[in-house]
């Protein structure tokens, strides 16, 4: 599995293994934290005694474990060709650079947003014993997912 | 001072400066404001107490007057101001990469936190308070490097 993808990967020009990474990448970090959201989203449900829904529940967190381990073989046999996209997170060719770093940017507004309106939540008794323990867990997939999401959008197949 | 007559790159120079100390202010209002409360729940009354009280306050006064000059920039700069866009590359490029930081130092926090009380003080576990740190350090991290490309002998 690994060798195909490095033998897929030998022949292509920087800008195309950039391409492949950002990718990847964006979909690495949204199924990162879609299995964090399905394991809070399982805590707050674990009460609920419903055996169909706990295996619905384990069926797609396992499906979500072996994409993740899936896309990050992919994504790591990329970065020995992308070393400094990889690392430092700058990409050579512009206009990923210029996605990527637009992506960072509405991740951090969107983490903004959620954690103050977290913070109007926190004094809501209902929620407070489940939000204590996920804070910053909803932070960190608020992050993930809106640095994710619009990279997936912006790289799809039909906007080149 | 008078703004009328500098050219787009000055005035987004002066935003993006102006823009971060705002940051690095809510930054530090937060962080002081937990560190007080932190305080107070241990001892009732210290001179750490007052000097993290004044340190807050201090830093309100700087979010209220930089608002202030920023949203008078804010006008000649709209789309800076609005989408984060500046017409200057280098300010664009230094804008953009300092997002990236804040992004990068508040998913570390985020993901140190998740391991809960194996990594994290129990008292800084709480909603309220993993909020703000969060919150200072997204800021924080956002402003601090921007200060620093920033500085004036570095031109």
């Amino acid at each position: 599995m690994n060798k195909d993808t490095n033998m897929e990967t030998k022949e292509l020009t920087t800008p195309q293994a950039e391409h492949l990474f950002l990718k990847r990448n964006a979909l690495l970090v949204v199924i990162l934290s879609l299995f964090y959201v399905f394991m809070a989203v399982y805590e707050l449900l674990s009460s609920v005694d419903n055996l169909a829904l706990r295996v619905g529940f384990w069926i797609v967190s396992l499906f979500i474990i072996v994409d993740l381990i899936w896309i990050l073989i992919r994504v790591s046999s990329l970065a020995s060709k992308v070393k400094s996209a990889f690392w430092f997170g700058n990409y050579e060719d512009e206009f990923f650079n210029h996605l990527n770093h637009k992506a960072y940017k509405y991740s951090f507004n969107m983490a903004i947003i959620a954690s103050f309106l977290l913070m109007m939540l926190s004094d809501n008794s209902f929620t407070t014993p489940w939000l204590d323990e996920n804070t910053a867990l909803i932070i960190f997939s608020t992050l993930c997912l809106s640095y994710g999401v619009p990279l997936l959008f912006w790289l799809r197949k039909g906007n080149e | 001072m008078n703004i009328t007559n500098l050219t787009t790159p000055q005035i987004e120079h002066l935003y993006l400066r102006k823009n971060a100390f705002v940051m690095v202010f809510i930054g530090l209002f937060f962080l002081t404001q937990l560190i007080y409360d932190l305080v107070s729940t241990a001892q009732s009354s210290t001179d750490l107490k007052i000097g993290f009280g004044l340190v807050s306050v201090f830093s309100l006064i700087g979010i209220l007057v930089y608002s202030i000059t920023v949203s008078k920039l804010a006008r000649k700069v709209r789309k800076a101001y609005w989408y984060g866009n500046f017409d200057d590359e280098y300010f664009n490029f230094l804008n953009h990469k300092a997002y990236k930081y804040g992004f990068n130092s508040t998913g570390l926090v985020a993901f140190i936190f998740y391991f809960g009380p194996e990594l994290v003080p129990e008292s800084l576990l709480t909603t309220d308070n993993s909020l703000r740190v969060v919150i200072s350090i997204m800021f924080l991290s956002y402003g601090l490097p921007l200060l620093f490309w920033l500085r004036e002998n570095n031109e």
